[in-house]
């Protein structure tokens, strides 16, 4: 049925009048505003879900629950971008209430309630003339957005400072570092990627274990040494553990040096292989130069190969500076990380060993 | 905000609902204290037994969550203080929403009796229970401090 | 003149007797106020320290509630009396796997008192109701647990009566006569 039969069937009286009844009553039904329990005044719709409520009421909402997520009242979405003027509703609304308030405009109540939508009106386009709509709550807040190219860890729209959503306040949602408020809600795209848990994705029933405790029975089941690299058979390593034992104290003294060496060689092949894990290795351990890298980068986010080049750089000018970095990535055994690139050179330069016996 | 808790007090006179049993505010001149009394859901160690729930609303409501506790008496339940009658439920604390009303949150506290989640706990024993899956254990103690709160 | 002051020392003495008459009159009033509530004020203090005596002699003489874990040994005493005791201020909390007046072994309990028997599937759960009720005293027989109490029991209950034997248990709960 096309929309011009439609009107056609409504001006020629075709429709009964408890239907026409029944829909308008429909229609004050939905118009209502969810937390004032009113007829919409100003209706604002809120993105992605298209729930509507009064400008002032959500307005109130937003600046009750101050350093909170922004989330819609009705089904918790959150309220990533300003809620916007639903000017088709309001026209109906306006004419709506005119017409069936036609010759009682003189009571005081309707005039009250007239009286009072316009002032509403006013407040609205005073907002929006100035600049000002929301008391700049959206101006002055950011969102969490996930970062692709690094992880999909969280980050602040601002100021690109990487947020841990167990970091976060109970009762606040607030970016650590330029203290905006975070529309919606962090969450940690990191569990996709399964490498830095040995099983996988973590157990429905975590929240049992106390804070870290997890982490902890991990690093104990995790069998220590072992094969975490996949580049060495088993053959190669029986091999190995012999020659281990025998040339034990050699292995101390006189190949010391030839093993820092050749784990360097092979570090820097591993970086040019591995560019996101050598990201690790820079960010992480040096905080000073994370900030100042956020400082010189303001568009977009931290890619790994944008610092791998500087580390690679490094590498090959300085190489002493980095075996240091590397000795002192040996002694943080809690970094799952660490420890897996520490297992992994071990076997790499056991397969050296042999190759040369 | 005085109208919108006008027009609840209209709704709650014409209330029907199983397991609430009585919606009131305390005096018709100020609608910010209620009571409410609830029947404890059929199939939960609560059933035949009937509660009292004290509701205060605050000025600024419905943007900030009314005040709901049991009359202060042992109520046993995971999520309930066992002397003060305190109610842990995430809608009456971080997850309040404006659209809310009283019967709907009178409704959440009937569920909540039925669906008690030991993650959240106000009582640690009753909680243990449920986390050791000890059913039988976790019933029969209701029922005893029940019975036994009723002399 | 004469008349004059015939006037005043009548007065006078009029003015002399009054007062003496008013004076009196507070002076029993206040000898009588006294009297009245003197009495009547000792009475009430009387009263209130009887009323606490009495409290104090109530809560000495109330039986002391009393927790019981029934372990193997009360299980198999299945000739015993208990359903006598279920009358004081007492539970009895089941371990897994025994059996204790249950109804389906033909044992027919007041529900009035029913509900002072609380069943667990599980030792741990046993320990939570214990935790739970607070009762003044535990006894329990520490050697059919599996695992021994626990040691931060003695936080929730006053006394604990670890029972060595059924001679023992005998005497904490006497053969009715």
């Amino acid at each position: 049925m096309s929309f011009n039969e439609v009107k056609d069937l409504i001006s020629n009286k075709k429709i009964k009048a408890k239907t026409e009844r029944r829909i308008l009553l429909q229609y004050i039904e939905t118009s209502k505003c969810n937390i004032c329990h009113e007829i919409l005044s100003i209706p604002m719709m809120v993105t992605p879900c298209g729930h509507t409520y009064c400008y002032e009421c959500l307005l109130t909402w937003f600046k009750n629950n101050e350093n909170r997520e922004l989330n819609c009242p009705d089904c918790r979405v959150s309220i990533e971008v300003e809620p916007c003027f639903n000017f088709f509703l309001h026209l109906n609304l306006k004419f709506l209430i005119e017409s069936i308030y036609k010759k009682r405009k003189k009571e005081s109540k309707v005039s009250e309630l007239l009286r009072g939508r316009e002032q509403d009106y006013i407040r609205y386009h005073k907002d929006k003339n100035a600049n000002n709509m929301f008391d700049n709550i959206f101006k002055n807040s950011a969102v969490a957005i996930n970062d692709v190219d690094d992880d999909g860890i969280p980050r602040c729209s601002n100021c690109h400072w990487e947020l841990d959503p167990d970091d976060m306040e109970e009762d606040e949602n607030v970016c650590p570092h330029c203290h905006s408020r975070i529309r919606n809600i962090v969450i940690n795209e990191r569990g996709a990627s399964t490498r830095d848990r040995p099983f996988g994705n973590r157990p429905e029933n975590e929240d049992e274990y106390s804070e870290g405790e997890y982490d902890e029975i991990v690093d104990e089941i995790r069998p220590e040494d072992s094969d975490t690299g996949d580049d060495s058979n088993d053959e190669e390593r029986r091999e190995e553990e012999e020659e281990e034992e025998e040339e034990e104290e050699e292995y101390d003294s006189d190949l010391d040096s030839f093993i820092e060496n050749d784990e360097l060689a092979e570090n820097s092949e591993e970086l040019a292989n591995d560019k996101v894990e050598s990201a690790f290795y820079e960010v992480d351990d040096d905080e000073e130069h994370d900030s100042d890298f956020y400082e010189h980068n303001d568009e977009g986010f931290v890619s790994g190969d944008s610092l791998n080049e500087e580390s690679e750089n490094e590498l090959e000018q300085e190489p002493i500076e980095v075996e240091i970095e590397e000795e002192e990535q040996e002694e943080d055994d809690d970094d799952d990380e660490s420890q897996y690139n520490k297992s992994r050179k071990r076997n790499k330069i056991q397969v050296i060993l042999s190759d040369d016996e | 905000m005085e109208s919108r808790i006008l027009k609840e007090y209209k709704d709650s006179r014409s209330l029907q609902s199983q397991y609430i049993l009585a919606l009131d505010p305390i005096s018709t001149d100020d609608l910010t204290h209620w009571e409410c009394t609830i029947k404890g859901p059929l199939h939960s160690p609560f059933a035949n037994h009937t509660f009292k729930l004290r509701i205060d609303i605050p000025q600024t409501y419905p943007l900030t969550t009314p005040i709901c506790k049991f009359e202060p008496f042992a109520m046993p339940h995971p999520n309930v203080n066992f002397e003060t009658g305190e109610i842990c439920l995430d809608i009456l604390d971080t997850n309040w929403s404006p659209v809310f009303n009283i019967q709907y949150i009178v409704e959440a506290i009937v569920w909540l009796l039925n669906e008690p989640n030991f993650k959240s706990p106000l009582n640690l024993d009753l909680a243990n229970l449920l986390r050791f899956d000890d059913l039988k254990a976790y019933h029969d103690l209701i029922s005893y401090h029940l019975n036994n709160s009723a002399k | 003149m004469t008349t004059d002051h015939r006037r005043l020392t009548r007065n006078g003495s009029l003015v002399r007797t009054v007062g003496t008459g008013v004076v009196l009159a507070i002076g029993a009033g206040i000898a009588c106020w006294y009297w009245w509530r003197g009495p009547n004020a000792s009475q009430e203090t009387n009263r209130l320290q009887q009323k606490e005596e009495e409290e104090h002699r109530k809560e000495r003489e109330k039986e002391p509630s009393r927790c019981v874990i029934v372990t193997k040994t009360l299980s198999e005493m299945k000739d015993f009396d208990w359903q006598k005791f279920l009358k004081d201020d007492i539970v009895f909390i089941v371990v897994p796997g025994e059996t204790f007046l249950d109804p389906s072994q033909g044992f027919e309990i007041d529900p009035k008192v029913g509900y002072k028997i609380i069943r667990c599937d599980t030792i741990l759960g046993v320990w939570s109701c214990v935790k739970s009720l607070k009762k003044d005293s535990l006894i329990v027989i520490g050697d059919e647990v599996e695992g021994g109490i626990p040691d931060d029991i003695s936080n929730f209950t006053k006394n604990i009566r670890d029972v060595k034997s059924k001679e023992e248990l005998l005497t904490i709960f006497p053969i009715p006569f």
